[in-house]
């Protein structure tokens, strides 16, 4: 186990051998080799002697109870009075974001071999001292679930889902490879029988998914990680055409949270209604989904150009389906 | 004159041995140590005269911070957190011993955890050895019950990760800052803009809630009187205060699930919708995890509940067009097309 860098030896042979003591005291008899693999150390002949000192170590007064007392017999290991360290300290503030960081990319990059988003969620909300809940608020919840069980039980799926090209929907089957969240946004990818190639579809997007009955024809292949890195989803110098927004200033951080923002500066205006508002240049592929995005932020951002996507945004909205008292 | 060098070996082992037990015997007097007592204790490791032990001691005590274990040094008249004065050098621990919380893992779910932390672990050794060292640390320490779960895991060279390498976009910003002082009941100070107004805030900590990749700190904040929200990404120079706070033993954090409904923008308002009977797994999602104090209602495509922000209605109404077909409150509805009209206006 390497420790951070500028700790001198003993200070880090320390800090590893205490980090046992619960790992010795909750496993009684534990090999000794077993021990050492959760070490840095190489020899199990150092290894053995460190150990083999910490009985040494004690509490004054020093009566035979006050000292750790550990047993090295046969290779296997006990330890007898932990001195408080029968259960180990709570995780520092930094092991806590580096754990948390961990369990984050987790959730957001679900995939077959791993556990459920909800088991690593309970997980984080459990390792805390002080109250915890992630993502309890979920807008694609429900949907994430329903995908994560056909990967899990290896089933194709069906669901609505409306595409680019056309806003009515279409009825899809898929073979589910992975879900992941990107960018606030939640995608999955999979073989599409319709069009009898890999395809990404946004949550978002998705309708009455069904779990069919049926298993599925194809299964994740070994350049999963390939397709992903190479889509334009992560690919973020790919190509697309420039839109220019005006944002109030309090959304910078939900809206770079949600897409590539460059060139940001004051807008600069007369008009009341944008007062103290900032302009950026955003690189979009996907025009429906991007004016899809600037919809969900209300009243507080705006398309500034090019004309097109102001026209279509309009015609957007326009063609809503009325709201009835 | 030539003196004995001492033998890097030997040396090493004392001072091994010497922290070993300074750090235990602190664990174990959290009240704290004077020089003289530590001297007592130890009286092989300190011999010698007094300066030279106290210097030696200075040293290790730097040693003992690297180990987790930072003391305070109370000068001699100087009043201790306990109420008595210091007749001596005294050395207290700055921070109460934590413990991790009682964790019971079952298989599948230490397993999981084991396997996640060597992901991660194996993506970040080579170019974070920082973070793959404190995920290590935090590892055994989260596993010390099922070191088997974990082992087998270490053994799985082979399993490849290239998912992770792509979706990787952590951030910790001020976290480690408001997780120690949440820790260790501090108030955090900050300055946070709030309704177009930039103001710096002192807050007792309580939880902290994350949604949609974001973290808000869940605090009582002493300005305000009240429990407030803030995004931790949005706070600006934050630091640890020496003021104290005693932990609220009801506070719920179940009460404070972020929802976009729960943001305050307004006094709060009842709402009714109608929803589109054939999209309800998209309403299921939209009202999941909705706080409590919300006082959500469902009574088959009926929804009724409380909100601050129905703006935030609204933008999910424009997301998913017709999902909504019918809002009987005539405010509320005159809100909704008040609301469309001003967007409209930016395009005309």
């Amino acid at each position: 186990m390497s420790k951070p860098d500028k700790k001198n030896k003993s200070v880090s042979d320390l800090e590893t051998l205490f980090e046992l003591l619960p790992v010795i005291h909750a496993n009684p008899g534990i090999p000794i080799a077993q021990l050492q693999e959760l070490t840095h150390f190489k020899s199990k002949k150092e290894f053995t002697e460190k150990l083999s000192k910490m009985i040494l170590f004690g509490t004054p007064p020093f009566s035979p109870t006050d000292y750790l007392e550990i047993l090295i017999e046969d290779d296997r290991v006990y330890l007898e009075f932990p001195q408080g360290l029968d259960r180990p300290l709570s995780l520092s503030s930094e092991e806590w974001v580096a754990v948390k960081n961990a369990i984050g990319d987790e959730i957001d990059s679900f995939s077959i071999h791993r556990t459920t988003t909800d088991t690593l969620k309970r997980i984080l909300e459990r390792i805390s001292t002080f109250p915890v809940l992630y993502e309890t608020a979920d807008p694609a919840k429900n949907r994430r679930k329903r995908i994560e069980e056909a990967i899990a039980e290896n089933l194709q799926v069906e669901f609505f889902y409306r595409t680019i090209s056309s806003k009515e929907s279409e009825i899809r089957r898929v073979d589910p490879w992975h879900v992941f969240r990107h960018r606030a946004v939640h995608y999955m990818i999979g073989f599409c029988h319709m069009r009898q190639s890999p395809r990404f579809f946004h949550l978002d997007r998705m309708e009455k998914i069904t779990l069919l009955a049926v298993e599925r024809e194809t299964a994740p292949p070994a350049n999963l990680g390939e397709l992903l890195r190479t889509s334009p989803i992560f690919n973020r110098q790919s190509a697309g055409f420039r839109v220019e927004i005006i944002f109030n200033p309090a959304l910078r951080r939900p809206l770079e949270a949600s897409f590539v923002m460059s060139e940001v500066s004051p807008f600069g205006t007369d008009d009341p209604r944008f007062a103290g508002w900032l302009r950026a240049t955003c690189k979009v592929r996907e025009g429906i989904w991007f004016r899809s995005m600037i919809r969900s932020f209300g009243t507080e951002v705006a398309i500034l150009a090019p004309e097109h996507m102001r026209k279509s945004f309009l015609e957007e909205l326009e063609a809503m389906p009325p709201v009835t008292q | 004159m030539l003196r004995p060098q001492p033998d890097p070996i030997e040396a090493d082992i004392s001072k091994f041995e010497r922290l070993g037990c300074l750090y235990l015997t602190f664990l174990n007097y959290p009240a704290g140590l004077s020089l003289k007592q530590i001297r007592e204790f130890l009286p092989q490791a300190y011999s010698g005269e007094l300066e030279s032990s106290r210097r030696k001691f200075i040293r290790d005590r730097e040693d003992l911070e690297s180990l987790g274990m930072k003391l305070e040094c109370y000068e001699p008249g100087k009043a201790l957190p306990d109420g008595r004065t210091a007749n001596d050098y005294v050395y207290i621990p700055t921070d109460e011993v934590r413990h991790l919380p009682e964790l019971e893992l079952a298989r599948d779910e230490a397993g999981a955890l084991a396997a996640l932390l060597m992901r991660s672990i194996r993506r970040t050794q080579h170019s974070d050895t920082q973070t793959a060292a404190l995920l290590r640390s935090a590892m055994v320490k989260l596993l010390y019950k099922n070191p088997d779960t974990l082992l087998s895991k270490l053994d799985d060279e082979h399993e490849t990760d290239q998912i992770e390498e792509v979706v990787s976009e952590s951030d910790a910003g001020p976290l480690p800052l408001i997780h120690e002082a949440i820790e260790k009941r501090k108030v955090i100070e900050f300055e946070y803009v709030s309704s177009g107004q930039k103001k710096r805030r002192h807050v007792e900590g309580r939880g902290l809630v994350s949604y949609r990749g974001r973290w808000c700190l869940v605090a009582y904040c002493r300005d305000a009187k009240e429990i407030r929200l803030f995004y931790t990404d949005t706070m600006e120079n934050p630091k640890i205060s020496d003021e104290t706070f005693k932990p609220d033993r009801k506070f719920a954090i179940q009460n404070y699930t972020i929802h976009p409904l729960s943001v305050r923008n307004h006094p709060p308002l009842l709402v009714t919708i109608e929803t589109d009977p054939e999209r309800q797994s998209v309403v299921d999602d939209y009202f999941s995890g909705v706080p409590v104090t919300l006082g959500l209602k469902r009574s088959g495509t009926t929804v009724s509940f409380q909100t601050t922000n129905l703006d935030a209605l609204f933008s999910w109404m424009s997301v998913h067009p017709g999902i909504v077909t019918r809002i009987p409150d005539e405010t509320v509805l005159n809100r909704h097309t008040g609301y469309l009209e001003t967007i409209k206006g930016y395009y005309r």
